[in-house]
């Protein structure tokens, strides 16, 4: 339920139609939306055309996800024969490949 | 709003020319500055460009629907500048004269409407809305509710409370001298 205006909140609304009337420039804001509508969006950091937001997001988590996983298989491989060096030591296995920065005894007193 | 959404400029051009005008009178009148209400207005029609597939004619028709996009970004830019305003970024407006030439004998009738748009500016932020979509944009109560997103009894006092305090303050200056 709504109450219609009476003649004093008319006259009242006319007064404030009055002081804000003020010459306005609809051409002006017409070219200025065209003019930001133009202006290039800013370049994305991978541009694949076609792909949205939410899958280059999945697709950067997949990224790390590999990578992470990757950072720990890939020293494992490069570590796996020291480690079984040190292992043997611990066991007293003696046929193990000399170890080349073993430093050497000086054994012939010349 | 079909076209626009369909990327015609000329359907964008059309809504400008049929509401630029009373969402500018509105947003200069709100915010008391024209270049305020200028960069609103390319604001609320960039935002109709790139919105205009959201638009639902069975929840609002395009007048209210671009007054609510309005309000909004009024309500944004007021808070942003009353912030920058108080830590001393920005100056308070200056009310600008009246550009077109009056005739002497138009003096008071002009007066009188400066005291008018002095008592606007001194309303609170949401009866100065309320008043100025209901008087300026000529919206129904329903219109200005849902502009604003309030029920329709609170548009109804904000309503009575604005005219109440335009009224003693118009009257309050016109017993002073001038």
């Amino acid at each position: 339920m709504t109450h219609p205006k009476d003649d004093r909140d008319k006259e009242l609304d006319a007064l404030v139609r009055a002081a804000s009337a003020a010459p306005t420039d609809e051409v002006g804001t017409y070219y200025k939306v065209l003019s930001r509508i133009d202006a290039a969006p800013r370049p994305a950091l991978i541009p694949l055309p076609g792909l949205s937001p939410n899958l280059a997001l999945a697709s950067f988590a997949a990224l790390m996800l590999a990578a992470g996983a990757a950072g720990y298989a890939l020293p494992d491989l490069t570590t796996q024969g020291a480690d079984d060096q040190i292992l043997a030591l611990a066991f007293g296995i003696t046929d193990a490949a000399p170890d080349p920065f073993a430093p050497t005894v000086a054994g012939t007193g010349q | 709003m079909s076209a626009i959404a369909r990327g015609d400029r000329r359907a964008l051009g059309e809504l400008i020319a049929l509401h630029g005008r009373s969402l500018t009178l509105v947003a200069t009148r709100f915010l008391g500055n024209p270049e305020d209400a200028d960069e609103v207005m390319q604001d609320v029609f960039l935002r109709v460009w790139r919105h205009a597939q959201k638009y639902d004619p069975a929840r609002a028709r395009v007048k209210t629907w671009l007054y609510r996009i309005t309000v909004n970004i009024c309500i944004d830019r007021q808070r942003r500048t009353s912030l920058r305003r108080f830590i001393g970024l920005d100056d308070p407006p200056v009310e600008i004269a009246d550009p077109q030439p009056g005739a002497a004998d138009r003096l008071e009738s002009r007066r009188e409407l400066a005291h008018v748009r002095g008592a606007i500016a001194d309303l609170p932020a949401r009866q100065r809305m309320a008043l100025l979509l209901s008087a300026v944009a000529e919206l129904d109560t329903t219109e200005v509710a849902a502009a604003m997103a309030v029920s329709n009894g609170a548009v109804e006092q904000l309503l009575v409370r604005a005219r109440r305090t335009l009224r003693k303050t118009i009257a309050e200056s016109e017993e002073m001298p001038s």
